[in-house]
């Protein structure tokens, strides 16, 4: 029998995970609104039934979408199945509140807002946490450090919505800046100049507030890992054969940044979700005020739409950074290939 | 008593403890002292702090002192039940992970991996969206956060409790005919217990913090007051863009202390049991 590369095993068995874990979710999502007394999807339904009078027409489509796409008359394993089916499809169903729109015509709609906040702010906030720990792991014990580590460990216990609403009672008291939206009430989404210059304006605050909260994160495990790798035998010998300081913090850095490479890599699968609250607190038309608004107006299929997708990048950013953890550093390449 | 007078001798273990101990004695005592009703109408709304309200009046005309102390008391109750779901699931599947080894093991790890890896934010959010509004109160609040943490800690307990099975003592204990159970009941328990209370305090802070995140988000608390309720109901009339800051900066603050007392005792309980672990 030949013998597989423990390198592929151990994707393979990474994948597995993911598909279980992706699995298990979707499972849940099927079968809470089944099993919960009185059940909420029925409950839906049968309000929907009753506004009928109002608009008869829209109310009847909206139903008969509802029934098709739920089946509640068909017993449960057969209605399992199509559920799976369709989420391998990519079929999210069509939402309740801006029918006949597809719930992936509304996550397309509001994806790119999110995106546009999360990612500067999180990349933004790896560059400088990462430098801002090495400062503070090569002067351990030190001043420096001394001011650093309370400061990071305070930003860190913070949730970046409870920063959020303190910057938006800042805007408000000093009225330096807009304290909700993404742009004007008047005006367009357009790639203008002033247009940009008004997003931007009312970007800082939500931007501030996810970059400074991941700061505190960011900062302390990268000083963990820089003083964990300064205890290291290469240390020493760099520092015995003379080498600079500041040569040697440059190595630091990038010695260290290997682990946080895969903490990026989570974090971003995880920002669309961890963020949702503070966009509700800045009113910014991303993903999660548009969770709030469907949770709000119960519709279900939006709920359940975002949920798949706030999973599915989560456990897709997951595989991928244990991948590139493998893939960057040779130590744990050459552990997988046994030599 | 030898532990606990060297615990009371670091100044981060007392400081925490104190702090949080005070938030404790607020959420107890407070309602108890300040006999005004946190659901009754006082004046009008909006109305800023004042000596007769000291924190003001929220947009449904409530005081807003009363409503904190009240949240207090409910979100530590939150906490204390999910901590205590949370913990009793993690060590209970962590040790036996461990001493039963095997296919057990592999099980209550792939569980656990799963729990892991789906955030459980996310899961606590599904599992209150479908449930109904009418019955979402302290219990099943600190019921669904409970359930859906303890994925970390069972793997912590699990990895504590493998380096001490490999001690001489345990072998003794194998030997002389111990069962399984006892062994983690008499032997394990004991030893990772500093550990178990610091899990717990980790714990309990961010069911606090989780409650106030569902909550926010509209999927959380509806029948009991807690720190979350008041800022769903601040957020939900706009009170922080209206710069009303009164219904707004004290739960947070509150919510800050906890999680900042809380984890100045687990940090400090951790340096103090296994030193070398410590970094900071």
């Amino acid at each position: 029998m030949p013998k597989i590369n423990p390198f592929i095993v151990f994707i393979l068995k990474r994948l597995g995970i993911m598909v279980l874990s992706f699995f298990v979710a979707s499972t849940i999502m099927f079968l809470l609104p089944r099993i919960i007394p009185g059940n909420p999807l029925a409950v839906k339904v049968y309000q929907i039934l009753q506004q009928s009078a109002s608009n008869p027409e829209m109310i009847k489509s909206v139903e008969k979408m509802l029934m098709d796409y739920f089946k509640l008359d068909r017993p449960l394993y057969e209605q399992y199945f199509d559920f799976l089916i369709n989420l391998l499809h990519g079929d999210l169903g069509k939402s309740i509140t801006y029918f006949p729109r597809t719930v992936n015509e509304i996550v397309a709609m509001y994806l790119p807002w999110t995106l546009a906040l999360l990612v500067p702010a999180i990349i933004a906030s790896w560059i400088v946490g990462n430098y801002v720990g090495v400062i503070a792991a090569m002067n351990r014990g030190k001043a420096v450090d001394k001011v650093l580590l309370p400061l990071l460990a305070a930003l860190q216990g913070t949730p970046a919505y409870v920063f959020g609403m303190y910057l938006v009672l800042l805007a408000v008291a000093t009225k330096w800046f807009p304290a909700s939206g993404a742009y004007s009430p008047t005006a367009i989404p357009s790639l203008s100049w002033s247009f940009i210059v008004d997003y931007l304006h009312h970007y800082i605050l939500p931007f501030l507030s996810i970059f400074l909260t991941s700061l505190g994160g960011w900062g302390l495990s990268m000083r963990n890992i820089a003083i964990q790798e300064l205890s290291m035998d290469y240390m020493d010998y760099a520092r015995v054969i003379g080498i600079s300081p500041r040569k040697t913090q440059s190595y630091l850095f990038r010695l260290s940044a290997l682990p946080q490479i895969v903490g990026l890599a989570i974090v971003l699968g995880w920002s669309v979700a961890g963020s949702i609250i503070t966009e509700i607190i800045f009113a910014y038309p991303g993903i999660g005020t548009a969770l709030w608004s469907a949770i709000q107006a119960q519709d279900y299929m939006l709920i359940q739409g975002y949920f798949v997708i706030l999973i599915g990048t989560i456990l897709l950013a997951n595989f991928i950074s244990e991948i590139i953890f493998a893939v960057v550093d040779p130590r744990v390449r050459y552990a997988y290939a046994g030599e | 008593m030898s532990i606990l007078t060297d615990l009371f001798r670091i100044p981060k273990f007392v400081a925490g403890l104190a702090i949080f101990l005070t938030i404790v004695a607020l959420g107890l005592v407070g309602p108890l002292i300040y006999r005004v009703s946190p659901t009754d109408i006082v004046g009008p709304r909006y109305t800023p702090p004042s000596p007769s309200h000291p924190l003001g009046i929220d947009a449904l005309g409530r005081d807003v002192l009363a409503q904190l102390l009240y949240g207090i008391r409910g979100s530590l109750l939150v906490g204390a039940v999910a901590a205590g779901i949370a913990l009793g699931l993690s060590l209970f599947l962590g040790t036996i992970a461990a001493v039963f080894g095997g296919l057990v093991d592999k099980v209550i790890m792939v569980i656990s991996e799963v729990f892991i890896i789906i955030p459980s934010l996310l899961l606590m959010m599904v599992l209150a969206a479908y449930l109904s509004p009418g019955a979402r109160n302290i219990w099943l609040v600190g019921f669904v956060i409970g359930i859906t943490s303890w994925g970390g800690w069972a793997r912590g307990f699990r990895s504590r409790t493998m380096s001490i099975l490999q001690s001489e003592f345990i072998k003794m204990a194998i030997l002389s005919g111990a069962s399984r159970v006892s062994i983690i009941l008499r032997d394990i328990v004991p030893i990772i217990s500093p550990y178990i209370l610091a899990s717990f305090a980790m714990l309990f802070t961010s069911a606090i913090t989780a409650e106030v995140g569902l909550t926010i988000v509209g999927v959380g608390m509806t029948k009991d007051i807690t720190l979350g309720l008041i800022l769903y109901i601040a957020q939900l009339y706009a009170n922080i863009t209206q710069g009303i800051w009164w219904t707004v900066v004290p739960p947070t603050l509150v919510m800050i202390l906890i999680y900042l007392s809380l984890y100045l005792v687990a940090i400090s309980l951790d340096e103090y049991f296994s030193p070398k672990l410590g970094t900071a």
